[in-house]
């Protein structure tokens, strides 16, 4: 029996429904986590609110311009986070034996391992993208430095590419444990440090982390450089085209790591 | 209609199946990790070597062996979790290794101690994610739940948080999990370990009545209890070689360890004990004779026979031999 | 010392030296993390060298300074914080585990705390000194501001701020006594200190407001505190908020453990 995508979509949705209706049942804990979870990273940024509200421009970037380089990465890590964690467990899938219940599903065994967790409380993050967005739009749209068509890139495609490539980045990470299995440490350099390095402008950390972060763990592609072309701070328009192929070929890419990791597993089990 | 049917092809066969693994030789200490960086010496392991079986649609078959004998890489192996080094392996006539979605497909799979069922969620959702994720009607998969709840009673279960059942509780979970999508073939790893009487004596017998109804079963197990009740037919593996391939009987036999009959009599003996060319070995203890034979050469009714002149009988007792002695024999054959 | 005070110490010291040896088997793990941490650090340092560049100095803090407030504060932080204790002190009350003698408040207490003090320590050795050395390797990291004198205000600084994390994060064990969601009380802590401490920036860039709240938090302690007297800043004032902090911390402490110690009595342990 062949499997379409639209098989797969049916089974996240019907996972994210049934978490969700398996959270609300805990209505306290369940606003707690949510509330907590966007209090958190709205904490961060209004840590570099109150710092540009003193110092007014980081790199000539002001705070709403920064609100809108801080809000679609979010967008993204919010919809990376409901939908794709469980690769971020794949150490303990391996030590435990449990990748071995993954294999004998007649799915893809990514899809299959990302079908094990869905959070949905995790797009309370996606609220404070939403939000931070707003604010950086309030400023930018009547100034002109922002279209309405950059907003709604911004808005609907630019997450949907972050989410694609910070994906990419979790599972080449995941797939180095087929061969070294201790990843688990390896993720904050990955995933959690670029992660956090990408909601502000890139131009500020020295060359090797910009180069690094261009190419090897593009989140440049996922923020910095859209936006920098659509604030009208620098860079060419190929940007808008660059990003999708570059969220393409690196979930591409990190397929077929995935893939060769496998292939070691089957040979040589855990 | 055609009449003349072919014999059925196997649900699961291994031909010179072998599973070999390169283990790094590490030395001792600081010189022996430097020296291990340059040299690369390993070893070879055969986790399985040169295995041929061969398993009929509707067979229950014990798997047995020693830990470390190569039980569970042949299940991987069969499951397509592993691929093999050499030889072959069909299960429902494919490659787990090169179509190892199809063959999920029409497989279930339970691994003792690790569930495959979603942990947060209630035990119902997961019949619905399962149902979903391998094509199985709603409407279809109610009537499998319905059926496999008279034997389980998993139905007062399936509010329940899948964390929140006890280890009974979640194997027969499992099972029903395992079955859910009608496969031919059954793998199961150590299912009943860990378990109280009642539960495991709930499992069999929906083992039993699924093995009934067609399912071919594969059992890993170190519980001899569930070889005696369930299987009919046995493979022992021991070093990565098939040790033995037929039935309890024959095992019985192949080990070599007699059948014991305990004769009580009613007043001291008044014969010499018989001894039947040499078939039976008896011994007395007072009013009680201890025979031991081999079933296979001598029958019980025989033995009473011989006994006939010896005085009254008052009772009879035989005991087969424990299976667990008779796997341990041959393990270390 | 009579007898019983003499074990009661022996006791907290096993604590403490087991606490150390439970983390020693990790390491290699942490000497790895404290590459990872250190990236934050780096981070931070690169958002405020682009923030103060071509300005001048602003409340005596240039580009320089700030570069090394930043990293000191990763420093002083894996001794003032993260440090999971608390929590698994409070799980451990929850199921009962712990096994712990009720009857004697101040041993708890003690016992808790000589715990965590072991996880510090082994903090200070193996996270604290080699993100220093990180640090100093890639920014330079300055000697004390000020010379030898004052070490005698900055030793008895860190020690204290390390008593004042401390005693935080054995406050949030305690309230597995009450509570369930002990997990959010050790996030909440570590973004007060975080945010509220001074970590991120100094109190003196902060706006009037925000700095108001921080300076009546004891926050300050983990971070800006113990820092800025390392960097020169600050005299025995600075020293004494932080005595008074800790000590009235620790009679919290003390005062909740006892009504603990009846909480269990009545709810059964």
């Amino acid at each position: 029996m062949r499997r379409t995508a639209l098989d797969f979509w049916r089974v996240f949705w019907f996972l994210a429904a049934k978490g969700m209706r398996e959270r609300m049942q805990y209505k306290a804990s369940f606003l707690l986590t949510v509330l907590f979870r966007t209090l958190s990273t709205t904490m961060d940024f209004v840590l570099i609110a109150v710092i540009l509200a003193r110092f007014r421009f980081i790199d000539g970037w002001d705070v709403f311009e920064v609100a809108l380089l801080y809000g679609p990465v979010t967008l993204a890590r919010s919809i990376f986070d409901a939908f794709a964690r469980e690769l971020e467990r794949f150490e303990h899938y391996l030590v435990s034996g449990d990748y071995d219940g993954i294999l004998v599903r007649p799915w893809p065994t990514v899809f299959a391992l990302l079908a094990r967790k869905v959070d949905v409380t995790r797009i309370g993050m996606a609220l404070q993208g939403l939000v931070l967005i707003a604010i950086g739009a309030s400023q930018a749209l009547p100034a002109g430095t922002l279209s309405p068509a950059g907003l709604a890139y911004l808005v609907l495609v630019l997450p949907l590419l972050g989410a694609m490539i910070l994906t990419a980045i979790s599972m080449a990470t995941a797939a180095i444990g087929f061969w070294v299995i201790r990843i688990d440490d390896l993720y904050v350099f990955t995933m959690y440090a670029p992660l956090s390095a990408a909601v502000f402008p890139l131009s500020i950390y020295p060359g090797w982390l910009r180069g690094l972060l261009h190419t090897v763990i593009p989140v440049a592609f996922a923020g910095y450089l859209p936006v920098l072309f659509l604030l009208g701070k620098g860079g060419s328009g190929w940007v808008l085209v660059a990003s999708p192929a570059v969220a393409l070929i690196s979930l591409w890419l990190a397929h077929r790591l995935w893939l060769t990791g496998e292939r070691q597993y089957h040979s040589t089990g855990s | 209609m055609n009449q003349h049917r072919s014999a059925p092809a196997a649900a699961i066969s291994a031909d010179r199946l072998a599973k070999h693994f390169h283990i790094a030789e590490t030395g001792r200490g600081v010189t022996g990790a430097l020296r291990s960086l340059v040299s690369r010496k390993s070893r070879l392991v055969r986790a399985v070597d040169d295995v041929t079986f061969a398993i009929e649609p509707g067979s229950f078959v014990g798997y047995l062996g020693p830990n470390g004998a190569g039980k569970s890489t042949t299940v991987k192996m069969l499951a397509g979790i592993m691929h093999p080094s050499a030889g072959e392996i069909r299960v429902l006539g494919m490659s787990p290794q090169r179509q190892r979605q199809a063959v999920a497909q029409r497989i279930g799979v339970v691994f003792g101690q690790r569930t495959q069922l979603w942990w947060d969620l209630p035990l119902g959702d997961s019949y619905e994610l399962i149902a979903a994720m391998y094509g199985v009607s709603p409407a279809l998969a109610q009537q499998r739940l319905r059926r496999f709840d008279e034997v389980l009673e998993i139905k007062p279960l399936l509010d329940q948080q899948v964390r929140k059942l006890s280890l009974g509780q979640r194997m027969r979970a499992d099972l029903a999990g395992a079955l859910l999508h009608g496969p031919e073939v059954l793998f199961l790893d150590e299912p009943t370990i860990g378990l109280d009487v009642v539960a495991k004596a709930a499992i069999r017998e929906f083992l039993r009545e699924i093995n009934a109804s067609g399912v071919t079963i594969l059992l890993t197990t170190h519980d001899m209890d569930d070889v005696e009740q369930l299987c009919d037919r046995i493979l022992v593996i021991n070093h990565g070689r098939l040790a033995f391939d037929g039935t309890v009987p024959g095992l019985r036999t192949a080990a070599g360890i007699p059948t014991t009959m305990h004769l009580d009599f009613a007043a001291d003996l008044l014969c010499e004990l018989p001894r039947l060319n040499g078939d039976i070995r008896a011994t007395r203890d007072g009013r009680r004779v201890t025979v031991a034979f081999d079933r296979s050469r001598v029958s019980a009714a025989r033995i009473v026979a011989a006994f006939q002149d010896c005085g009254e009988v008052t009772d009879i007792q035989i005991s087969e031999p424990n299976i667990e002695e008779i796997v341990r024999r041959v393990y270390t054959a | 010392m009579n007898p019983s005070m003499h074990r009661t110490l022996r006791t907290y010291a096993v604590s403490a030296r087991m606490s150390i040896r439970r983390n020693l088997q990790y390491r290699g793990q942490h000497m790895i993390n404290n590459f990872a941490s250190a990236v934050f650090g780096f981070m931070y340092i690169a958002i405020w060298r682009a923030v103060t560049v071509s300005r001048p100095p602003i409340e005596g803090y240039d580009s320089q300074t700030l570069t090394y407030y930043i990293a000191l504060c990763q420093c002083v932080l894996w001794i003032t914080t993260f440090d999971r204790s608390g929590v698994q002190i409070a799980q451990r009350i929850r199921d009962g585990s712990a096994g712990i003698d009720l009857m004697r408040p101040l041993g708890l207490m003690g016992l808790h705390m000589s715990q965590i003090y072991g996880v510090r320590l082994y903090n200070f050795a193996f996270r604290s000194l080699p993100m220093a050395m990180i640090f100093g390797a890639a920014v330079g990291l300055p000697l004390p501001g000020g010379g030898a004198p004052r070490l005698l205000l900055i030793i008895p600084a860190w020690l204290l701020a390390m008593h004042v994390g401390a005693t935080l994060n054995y406050l949030i064990g305690l309230a597995g006594f009450w509570t369930v969601e002990t997990g959010w009380l050790y996030l909440s802590l570590q973004t007060l200190i975080l945010m509220m401490g001074g970590c991120s920036l100094p109190l003196e860039l902060m706006p009037a407001g925000m700095r108001a709240v921080a300076a009546v938090l004891p926050f300050a302690c983990c971070g800006y505190y113990p820092v800025s007297l390392y960097l020169g800043r600050g005299g025995v004032e600075v020293l004494l908020i932080m005595f008074a902090w800790a000590a009235a911390l620790s009679g919290l402490a003390a005062w909740l453990t006892a009504r603990a110690r009846l909480r269990a009595e009545v709810v059964g342990g």
